[in-house]
């Protein structure tokens, strides 16, 4: 198991070493001068100069790299343009509330989407099926963006329900806190429960051919019981790796949805830098996006044996 | 019977999309960028059929121009990809050496960004322009092609007729190119359609941000994100948008599903 960890682990790294290289390549692609890119002001030339010192400027570009990969790991993501706070900081304020967004988007999907699909399996070529199906190609079909409006337009402004900007953390009020969320979250939920309710149910419907599963019938169990505790264990592996890279594309999704509801979350930094020039902050959100990304694809791989057993630790 | 009811579906709605894509290249009502601040924010009529926005521009006409370069976006840069990722995935799967192992851990690592994150990121370097966008989305699912065709042509280099080829006297390149490639085109175009929706996915929340196309040329994310300021009073600006974006979307994808029946049968998704 540790081998297995730790081999995972090295796997890793040249991923993130390859994004970080495309992260530097891009951020040195950008025409212009990058100390200048980085401070942002054409007068302030002492700190232009000290910000080439820096960024090694006058060294050869492999060596530019190594300098620069070397701030990062300490965590020196240097400042933002804009405001002046230290990349870092603006990332960790940011960071929770997307987490927030994107797990409880997460759980909901799965809570929705897994009996779905298995539902969809159980019932496979019946009218139940065809509407959970047709569902989730709508869904698939609607933007996220425009999902957001129309949740915006019908609670937010015609029934004034719910509010439709900005974030209240949990700790002063844990009502407007939810309040607050229940709009993104469901944005993002009815544009992601597809692809994990299809998943669920080819996959449960490969399962339920199977001989154990008309055993487990014959031995005159419930069908909830052959469904949950037979069927979707074996079915699940897959349902898993699918979980994982929603993971992955929520982190990318939530970046419109955090700009139409005015959550200061990751995305929302993200933008607001893009559209500034920020190029501290832009190179900052992109390599944390990464490396999240990174980590949440490794704790999918390493939870896989637990739910699959076949898959050995290799 | 579900199926093929979705098929013909498929099949219609892109049919469908795609003559309005020619019509609008050909004809539009009115100029789709001319402002008539005599007739701002009028609800649709017989005169506009989906109303007028904030500058008085014909809805109809700008909806109808967008189809287009919405479809053509989505066209270029899923060729770039598939065209790309095919001769890609062929030779790394063909040959299995180290060059396939150094090129399959770059695109491991490409796909370590979400692929929003990475079009975003590509088209900040390059600039809003037409053809940033179409580079962009190719680039950004250059990977998921390559990784198709390399595992399908792990399978196809085994075959009989490969080894046929190289009785013949061919070469590896001949052989890829005549007989490997010709038997990827059915999992090729499955994935190719799927990424149809993707991309103008993609292009439509790049445009939405502000970072697609750049205007005044109309974009179906482009007019969704105008219309963001009069959700409340003009309804019309959010809902037409967004309906083209629904129906091309709801086309690609059950062509997809259809096509991944028709060539992959055990796939039950």
């Amino acid at each position: 198991m540790i081998a297995f960890v730790l081999r995972r682990l090295t796997l890793a790294v040249p991923s993130l070493l390859v994004a970080a290289v495309t992260i530097f390549v891009l951020m040195r692609v950008v025409p212009g001068d990058p100390a200048l890119l980085f401070i942002g002001d054409l007068e302030n030339q002492q700190a232009i100069t000290e910000m080439r010192e820096r960024l090694g400027l006058g060294k050869p570009l492999a060596q530019q790299f190594l300098v620069w990969l070397e701030q990062m790991a300490r965590g020196d993501l240097g400042s933002s343009i804009a405001t002046g706070e230290p990349v870092s900081r603006l990332l960790l304020d940011a960071f929770p509330i997307t987490a927030q967004v994107v797990l409880i988007a997460t759980a909901v999907t799965s809570l929705l989407a897994i009996p779905g699909g298995i539902l969809a399996a159980w019932r496979q070529n019946t009218k139940t099926d065809a509407a959970i199906l047709t569902g989730a190609s709508l869904s698939q079909s609607i933007p996220g963006f425009w999902m957001a409006l129309a949740l915006i337009l019908v609670f937010g402004v015609e029934l004034g329900w719910l509010p439709t900007v900005g974030h209240v953390s949990f700790a002063d009020s844990p009502h407007g806190w939810l309040r607050h969320l229940l709009l993104p979250v469901a944005a993002l939920v009815l544009t992601q429960i597809s692809t994990l309710t299809r998943m669920t149910r080819s996959s449960t419907i490969e399962v339920l051919r199977l001989d154990y599963i008309t055993h487990a019938r014959a031995k005159g169990l419930t069908e909830a019981a052959v469904l949950y505790r037979h069927a979707l264990r074996n079915a699940f592996a897959p349902v898993l790796t699918v979980l994982g890279l929603m993971l992955g594309h929520l982190l990318g999704g939530v970046v419109v949805i955090e700009t139409m509801f005015a959550l200061p979350g990751l995305g929302r930094l993200l933008v607001d830098a893009i559209f500034q020039r920020d190029y501290p902050v832009i190179q900052g959100c992109m390599l944390f996006i990464a490396v999240i990304y990174t980590v949440v694809n490794l704790l999918v791989d390493l939870l896989y044996p637990l739910f699959d057993p076949r898959v050995r630790l290799e | 019977m579900f199926n093929r009811f979705n098929q013909r579906v498929g099949i219609s709605l892109t049919v469908f999309i795609v003559l309005l894509a020619v019509i609008g290249s050909l004809y539009t009502p009115y100029d789709p960028v001319a402002q008539n601040l005599a007739e701002i924010l009028q609800p649709p009529s017989a005169s506009h059929w989906f109303g007028t926005d904030q500058y008085g521009r014909d809805v109809f006409s700008r909806a109808l121009s967008s189809a287009g370069d919405s479809l053509m976006i989505s066209v270029l840069s899923v060729a770039i990809a598939t065209g790309l990722g095919s001769v890609t995935g062929a030779v790394c799967g063909f040959f299995g050496n180290w060059v396939d192992r150094l090129v399959m851990m770059l695109m491991d690592a490409y796909m370590a960004f979400p692929s929003l994150l990475l079009a975003l990121a590509i088209t900040t370097m390059i600039g809003p322009r037409r053809y940033g966008v179409v580079i962009a989305l190719g680039l950004t699912y250059l990977p998921t092609v390559v990784r198709v065709v390399r595992s399908v042509v792990l399978s196809l280099r085994e075959k009989e007729f490969v080894e046929a080829s190289y009785a013949l006297g061919n070469t590896s390149a001949y052989t890829i190119f005549r007989h490997i490639l010709p038997n990827c085109i059915g999992p090729v175009l499955m994935i190719a359609s799927s990424l149809m929706a993707t991309a103008l996915l993609t292009e439509s929340a790049l445009s939405f941000l502000g970072l697609g196309i750049p205007p005044p040329a109309a974009t179906w994310g482009g007019m969704l994100a105008e219309s963001k300021l009069f959700v409340g009073t003009a309804i019309w600006l959010a809902v037409f948008p967004g309906l083209a974006i629904i129906i091309t979307l709801l086309g690609f994808n059950l062509l997809g599903d259809a096509l991944r029946d028709r060539f992959d049968p055990r796939m039950n998704l």
